[in-house]
């Protein structure tokens, strides 16, 4: 059955990809629908995103719903199931919004017990790079804890400190500072 | 990192003269006191021939430098130095004693055949003239700086009686690519070269006290643990007390055991690594952030940060964990202790109003001097092996860059430009 559609699934794959080379999205197509085996050529026109006019539609729309058999970790990752909480000035308190995240991925946890899961604890950088390694595992441990309690497998999951050294934002201003003190997810291969 | 990241330096020094006897205790009284007089020494460049003309400048400029910043010495003006060839004067050392020179280094140097040949004699310029040493150095002709930082250390020993800082490094951490490297440099800020390949974070490199290595904290495997980096290159894996997070090491002064942070036992406390056994003992019991733990120098104490009464500050106790008592009550958040060689003193980066100043606390007192004051943020103190320099992390350039300062705040130097150096250690004298 899979031999028979892949003549379509290839046409789609194509079309996939001009739509996203031409949007300049780089997200993976899904991995049951192949590679198309060498790109035509005006595949390559679509290479320069800022300039190019938007390609015209090659085919008309031919809406297919797949689902694939099993996302990528990569895909799971990028497509933000377990979504990042953060917390307040030298705190490791999960507020009332954290722990509303929180409960969306015990959740999601629960249902995919496979994955290794990595709890990233991040600071911002008013602090002391010392001690603010230790306040991001405070805060990677506190978010695992809540996980466990609420019945997801602590074993799957491991609590990484990183400090204030990978700041999600670059900025020295209070909106950056609090992007950065947070807790986020990485589903681990 | 397979190289020799220590690059070897071998500087062979004889003593072609008797050795000399002690600096008179005089000058040692003088320099020690408040208020010394700044010994005149002149430094004039050793006689080469026009190949070697170009090391013979720069060993002369690095020992002016060295014996400048070591605070001990005042420079005779290089542009009177030609008064001394046309002097009428009946000896040599009358002359230099006519330009202002108490004291003078001459020398000949050579760079030929792959070696550099320097031969340096240090004098009195009064007591008629007494040689006070007459030695030769050598070595491979890149390590010309090196060469004089040791002629430079050998004057400190001999004129002030005190062991010269000239011949130290500092490690440091470097953005590299996406990551933090370790870096080394000589104590000026020359010579500056990467020690790590790792692609990932690295913090806070500590020299051991007895040895060419150096312990570190790196993410190169996952979670943040120790890793120890020996002068072949090789880095091993500290065998800490387990949990996802083993940082902070500072070693004890006999080198063989790591005091560190870790959150085996839940959250972060101190525990202390004994590397022949790789047994870790645990130190402190507290539910708060107990982290950046650091051995005083005769290894009774380890001071370190806590935020178990509030917001981080520095706390002491006795090496078995026993004992433990408040240090910092300066600001409102401190880290970063740093013990000074004799013990008397232990600087630290407390905030206030938003910025870290690097502050000292005079440990019999408790009294408190803060170093320097509202530009940008200063960081990570670590003194120089003498006791007499602290080296820091400053971000009043906009990035953060390593300074040197006197102990007591002044003479403040740049040592790097990248605006991405943080968390020094001055190494101890190399042995």
């Amino acid at each position: 059955m899979r031999t028979t559609r892949r003549p379509i699934l290839t046409a789609l794959a194509i079309v996939a990809t001009l739509t996203l080379a031409a949007s300049g999205c780089k997200k993976k197509a899904p991995e049951t629908v192949p590679e198309p085996p060498s790109p035509p050529a005006p595949i390559e026109e679509t290479k320069a995103p800022d300039t190019a006019p938007p390609a015209a539609e090659p085919f008309p729309s031919q809406k297919v719903n797949t689902t694939p058999v099993e996302q990528s970790i990569d895909d799971l990752n990028r497509s933000g199931v377990l979504k990042t909480v953060y917390f307040a000035y030298d705190s490791n308190d999960i507020d009332p919004a954290a722990t509303a995240i929180l409960q969306g991925n015990a959740t999601w946890l629960k249902g995919h017990a496979k994955y290794n899961v990595e709890v990233g604890g991040h600071c911002d950088e008013r602090g002391s790079i010392g001690y603010n390694v230790a306040l991001g595992d405070r805060r990677a441990n506190a978010v695992k804890s809540y996980l466990v309690s609420l019945g997801a497998d602590g074993s799957k999951l491991v609590a990484v400190s990183y400090g204030e050294e990978k700041p999600a934002d670059p900025g020295h201003d209070e909106s950056a500072f609090a992007k950065n003190r947070r807790a986020e997810f990485t589903i681990k291969p | 990192m397979r190289r020799t990241v220590f690059a070897t330096v071998l500087v062979a020094t004889a003593a072609l003269a008797q050795e000399p006897s002690p600096a008179p205790g005089g000058i040692r009284d003088v320099i020690s006191g408040s208020g010394f007089t700044k010994i005149k020494i002149a430094i004039p460049d050793p006689a080469a021939d026009a190949a070697s003309a170009e090391a013979a400048r720069e060993i002369a400029q690095t020992v002016r430098d060295d014996l400048d910043f070591s605070g001990y010495f005042e420079i005779v003006d290089p542009s009177l130095y030609p008064l001394t060839a046309t002097s009428k004067e009946a000896t040599p050392a009358a002359a230099w004693a006519s330009v202002g020179a108490a004291s003078v280094a001459t020398g000949t140097v050579s760079v030929s055949g792959g070696k550099l040949d320097l031969r340096a004699k240090l004098m009195n310029t009064t007591e008629s003239g007494t040689t006070l040493f007459d030695r030769r150095y050598g070595g491979p002709p890149d390590l010309v700086r090196r060469v004089a930082h040791q002629l430079a250390d050998d004057i400190v020993q001999q004129l002030t009686g005190q062991l010269g800082i000239a011949s130290t490094w500092i490690a440091f951490v470097g953005k590299h690519g996406k990551g933090k490297e370790i870096y080394m440099m000589d104590y000026d800020g020359r010579r500056v070269r990467r020690i790590t390949t790792t692609g990932s974070i690295n913090l806070m490199p500590t020299w051991s006290p007895v040895a060419q290595r150096l312990a570190f904290m790196s993410w190169r495997t996952g979670p943040p643990s120790i890793d120890v980096l020996d002068a072949d290159g090789k880095v091993s894996r500290a065998t800490t007390a387990g949990g996802t997070m083993n940082i902070s090491p500072d070693w004890s002064p006999d080198g063989r055991r790591i005091v560190y942070a870790s959150n085996a036992a839940g959250n972060a406390e101190i525990f202390i690594l004994d590397l022949s056994s790789g047994r870790s003992t645990r130190l402190t019991s507290s539910p708060a952030i107990d982290t950046s733990p650091t051995f005083s120098p005769n290894g009774r104490e380890i001071a370190f940060t806590s935020d178990r009464a509030g917001p981080p500050q520095i706390y002491v106790m006795d090496a078995e964990g026993l004992n433990v008592r408040r240090l910092t009550t300066d600001g409102n958040y401190a880290d970063a202790a740093a013990w000074s060689p004799k013990g008397d003193k232990i600087a630290f980066a407390s905030r206030v109003e938003g910025r870290f100043d690097v502050v000292v606390l005079d440990v019999p007192t408790g009294a408190t001097t803060r170093l320097t004051h509202a530009e940008g943020n200063n960081e990570n103190p670590r003194w120089s092996p003498d006791g007499r320099h602290i080296v820091f992390a400053s971000s009043r350039g906009g990035g953060y860059d390593l300074y040197t300062m006197r102990a007591d705040g002044t003479d403040v130097r740049r040592l790097t430009r990248g605006g991405d150096a943080q968390t020094p250690d001055w190494s101890h004298r190399i042995p």
